[in-house]
């Protein structure tokens, strides 16, 4: 590759190419419309013409006589018959047709103007800083003063306005422009004026702008493919420059028989439109050019932009080697940091190890390990590869391993499959946060699905209904260490966007702790010490709580989950079940308020407000104050803890867990007839013309609002008669209450009423005229008419009722369709804006180009992730601890 | 500051034009050069509303609230466009 390369690089401009430079450049000559002969062989001076490249092996180059994989390839040139507008710079050409006077050529701005400008960009070409951008805004300017001036300040004749039909015709008074007359009058601005335009005119000029000559782009940029049946295919390009050839051609035939007028500007607009859709198929205002077949042609642009572009599909982004992707399931026995990786991956994917004297029995032992194998059940890491000094691979095979076992020596690199305790880095798309992609430890295990602990599926968003993940390998030192350092799942345990701890304890955790430790709940020697070795716990038994018990001594809930809690630990805090209707006396008394003195728990049970992410307070407080590893061992230990208390306890809940009493229910019916009656009464008074409107809103604002409010409140009501027979003996209400799953609202409707739908924020109106369904009366304003649901999930929806319900329904689900869209979009121009912005070591926030953007990073240079919830210092606890705890 | 009726709201931060004499020492401290600054348009209506007149490559020194840290200096170099 290195002679590829004849010259380095010093400076790029970035300007139009003159005819000259692009005859210059070109290899040859086109001129006929076609690729091949009948032999299958590139015709001289056709398209696929042997000085542009070779896309077939065995042929040479006629240029650089290189072949086919070595040859990038030559331009090629088209002569236009006619000149043709550039359509990506019509614009342009408007600005400078408008601007400089048609006779002369001068830019109509007094010489003062002219000096005063071009003075200006001269300083901008001059400085290092970022200039192009500014150059812009200059001879923007400039044009813009230009375009108002009334005649020429150097003839003093009158201007005459151009105005643009897009994409390429250019009309003045009416009168149609040729591309010959344009570029007749760029050629005519005086190089003098031309800085003042934006152009430099040492490099380029405006009428290159309107094309003479048309570059061809090597063949090997559109390789033509053979099919199966032998017949050949050309590359959109090349048919597009098919055409191109083909009219201009005609056109110059035409011409030069002396054709009448209006076959040869009909030619001549044929051409125009072909070269414009050749740079771009979806400029606006002319027909897409299509493929025999209809499809419509890929051309110059559409290579380039877009997601499927060029640049956001093969430079920004690119495949990589080394990473796996599959399946995902989870596995509560690995650690938060840990990731089970298949056999079968473990064996493709490969981490580079130089040998030193150190690690060269180690690898030596693989290499025999793995062609004969002392235990075929075990997995040993292999070696796919080893690279000798002199940097050729040599791959290990069963007739080689022997010979290269033994000459294996320092110096060598050798291609080692996955092992345990390699760090690897983890990702789910979309990659939404930096915790979408963290680091973790391989264990390799039997079976084909990745397995990760289920703490880590929020950050990630991971569930086990199918989802997959990516996997990468990290191949240098210097990017596992990274990975280790800055990557790692317990590094990401705090979150930078709130400060508080985004992984912690789900679902049966918290199930699994609440039941372990609420009220009274004891165990028996057995079940301690049961529960307490799955983390595995070394050392003695804590002083039974209760120790007269019968049957033998028994251990509370919160004596084995104080195991787990630091000793200096002093917290008190209201559990997830805390009752906010009730005074904290009575909360204190029924066991909802948590107490820690000196890393035991005194009382109350342990819940989601304890370990789970985002406010489990205990999980906040070690893995803020203890740091990352002392949290990632604290939520790996209580998993395991939950796990095995729910063994003891076991957990359940089905539909009998949405009972209530039939006088419940006979309740909860009374309150919603009460409540229609209510809204009836408030119907009656406004079809009688009683309501009185509130400030700020029509009479029919008001009576929405106010019946909104009547059903909301039975809603509310029916629960709370729901809610209190539902007691904490009821896994249902265990889950909610501890935060684990599901809310008391999802099981009010399910055993009580599931209460008004709603669709744009208001109650149900559209349908039919002045009703929503054929069962009502027109205008009927009342409770069930317009979408209140008496029912529960449990007791089943009447029709309208069902119908009501898929209404909200589903606009629930198509915000969520287009919400996902949006923000997409949205965050992708934030990144695009914010991505190469970083803190300096002085703390301050500074772009690319050093200029500063926050002079102090976030202005008190707290990073929020080693903050609580965003304040640097936690004002309250400091003062518990100099007042001694108590 | 005057009594320019821009100063009442309570968004608009407080903005100080800097002597020439004063920039050295504001700025080397923090170790920012001139063209490092962020910009501010010399027709940006808190210039107006100065007593001083601003002229482009001036330096004006901006008192914003900050939530996080309670007060906040900037600094922002005057440009024409």
């Amino acid at each position: 590759m290195r002679e590829m390369i004849p010259k380095k690089i010093g400076k790029i401009d970035f300007a139009l190419m003159g005819p000259k430079e692009v005859r210059k450049l070109s290899a040859t000559k086109v001129i006929t419309a076609d690729t091949y002969d009948d032999d299958g062989f590139p015709i001289p001076m056709g398209l696929m013409d042997l000085h542009m490249g070779v896309i077939e092996p065995g042929l040479r180059c006629k240029t650089s006589g290189r072949k086919m994989d070595e040859d990038p390839g030559h331009f090629g040139h088209i002569d236009l018959a006619m000149p043709v507008i550039h359509s990506g710079y019509s614009k342009t050409i408007k600005d400078i047709l408008n601007a400089t006077h048609p006779s002369s050529g001068r830019l109509m701005l007094t010489q003062d103007r002219i000096d005063h400008y071009t003075k200006q960009i001269r300083a901008l070409m001059d400085s290092d800083a970022g200039t192009t951008v500014s150059i812009g805004g200059i001879s923007k300017r400039a044009i813009r003063e230009a375009t108002k001036s009334k005649s020429c300040p150097h003839c003093g004749e009158p201007k005459i306005k151009v105005t643009l039909d897009k994409p390429t015709t250019f009309r003045e008074e009416g009168r149609k422009l040729t591309p010959k007359e344009v570029r007749s009058r760029l050629e005519k601005v005086p190089n003098s004026d031309l800085l003042c335009l934006g152009f430099n005119p040492e490099i380029t000029r405006p009428e290159y702008m309107v094309l003479t000559v048309l570059s061809v782009p090597p063949v090997p940029m559109r390789p033509s493919i053979t099919l199966e049946s032998g017949e050949r295919s050309e590359d959109d390009l090349t048919h597009k420059l098919v055409d191109v050839l083909r009219i201009n051609q005609r056109l110059r035939e035409n011409r030069d028989a002396g054709a009448p007028q209006l076959i040869v500007e009909d030619l001549w607009e044929l051409l125009q439109y072909h070269i414009t859709t050749y740079f771009d198929n979806q400029t606006a205002g002319i027909p897409t050019a299509r493929h025999r077949s209809g499809r419509p042609l890929k051309t110059i642009v559409q290579r380039l932009k877009g997601k499927e572009g060029r640049f956001r599909s093969n430079l920004s982004g690119k495949r990589v080697n080394f990473s796996a992707r599959t399946v995902i399931t989870p596995d509560p026995y690995l650690s938060i940091n840990q990731v089970g990786v298949p056999e079968l991956a473990a064996r493709e994917l490969t981490v580079p190890v130089r040998i030193n004297i150190h690690n060269l029995s180690f690898m030596r032992d693989l290499i025999k390990e793995n062609f004969v194998p002392t235990d075929p059940e075990k997995y040993i890491p292999g070696i796919n590869y080893m690279i000798r000094p002199d940097g050729r691979r040599v791959k290990l095979t069963e007739e080689n391993w022997e010979f290269n076992h033994d000459r294996l020596e320092p110096g060598f690199i050798v291609e080692r499959h996955l092992m345990d305790g390699d760090i690897v880095l983890f990702n789910r798309q979309p990659s939404l946060h930096r915790m979408s992609m963290m680091a973790h430890e391989v264990r390799i295990m039997k079976g084909k699905t990745f397995r990760i602990n289920l703490c880590v599926c929020p950050p990630y968003n991971a569930d086990f209904d199918g989802d997959e993940m990516n996997l990468h390998v990290v191949q240098s030192e210097e990017a596992r260490a990274e990975a280790r350092i800055l990557m790692r799942v317990q590094e990401h345990i705090r979150s930078p966007r709130f400060g508080g701890a985004v992984i912690g304890a789900i679902h049966d955790h918290i199930t699994g702790m609440f039941l372990l430790t609420h009220g009274t709940a004891s165990y028996d020697v057995d079940q301690t010490v049961r529960i307490l070795s799955r983390v595995s716990y070394k050392g003695d038994l804590p002083k039974p709580e209760y120790p007269k018990a019968e049957g033998g001594p028994r251990w509370s809930g919160r004596q084995i989950f104080s195991v787990l809690l630091p000793d200096d630990m002093n917290l008190k805090y209201n559990a997830s079940v805390y009752f906010a209707d009730r005074t904290p006396e009575e909360n204190k008394e029924l066991d909802m308020v948590v107490e820690i003195v000196n890393g035991n728990m005194i009382s109350g049970p342990v819940d989601g407000n304890s370990i789970s992410a985002f406010k489990g307070q205990i999980l906040e407080e070690i893995s803020r104050l203890q740091g990352a590893n002392a949290a990632r061992d604290f939520i790996d230990k209580v998993t395991r803890l939950a796990v095995g208390a729910l063994m003891e306890t076991g957990c359940t809940t089905g539909i009998d867990d949405a009972d209530v009493p039939q006088d419940a229910l006979d309740q909860i019916t009374d309150a919603q007839i009460a409540a229609v009656k209510e809204v009836d009464k408030l119907v009656n008074a406004y079809n009688k013309g009683k309501f009185k409107p509130r400030p700020g809103r029509s009479v029919e604002e008001t009576l929405e609002v106010e019946i909104m409010g009547v059903l909301g409140r039975v809603r509310d009501k029916s629960g709370e008669i729901a809610g209190w027979h539902l007691g904490m003996d009821n896994f249902a209400v265990i889950m909610a209450r501890s935060g684990a799953r599901g809310s008391m609202l999802n099981l009010s409707q399910m055993a009580g009423s599931i209460g008004q739908q709603a669709v744009r924020g208001e109650r149900i109106s559209r349908g039919y005229e002045r009703r929503t369904l054929s069962h009502f009366n027109k205008g009927d304003l009342g409770a069930d008419a317009k979408g209140f649901v008496r029912s529960s999930y449990k007791s089943g929806l009447s029709p309208t009722e069902y119908f009501f319900h898929s209404m909200g329904g589903r606009e629930g689900l198509v915000d969520t369709a287009v919400r996902t869209s949006r923000s997409g979009y949205m965050q992708r121009r934030l990144v695009n804006a914010l991505e190469d912005l970083r803190v300096k070591y002085d703390y301050t926030v500074r772009n690319t180009a050093n200029t500063v953007v926050q002079f102090q990073y976030g202005e008190d240079s707290v990073d929020p992730t080693k903050s609580k919830f965003g304040r640097a210092i936690d004002v309250d606890s400091l003062i518990e601890d100099v007042k001694g705890g108590k | 500051m005057n009594d320019n009726i821009l100063w009442l709201n309570k968004l608009v931060p407080k903005h100080i034009l800097l002597k020439e004499s004063e920039i050295e020492g504001k700025l080397s401290p923090l170790n920012i050069t001139r063209d490092q600054l962020p910009k501010i348009l010399l027709k940006d209506p808190a210039l107006k509303a100065l007593d001083e007149e601003a002229k482009p490559n001036d330096v004006v020194e901006v008192h914003r609230f900050s939530e996080s840290a309670g007060s906040n200096l900037a600094y922002r170099l005057v440009v024409e466009e």
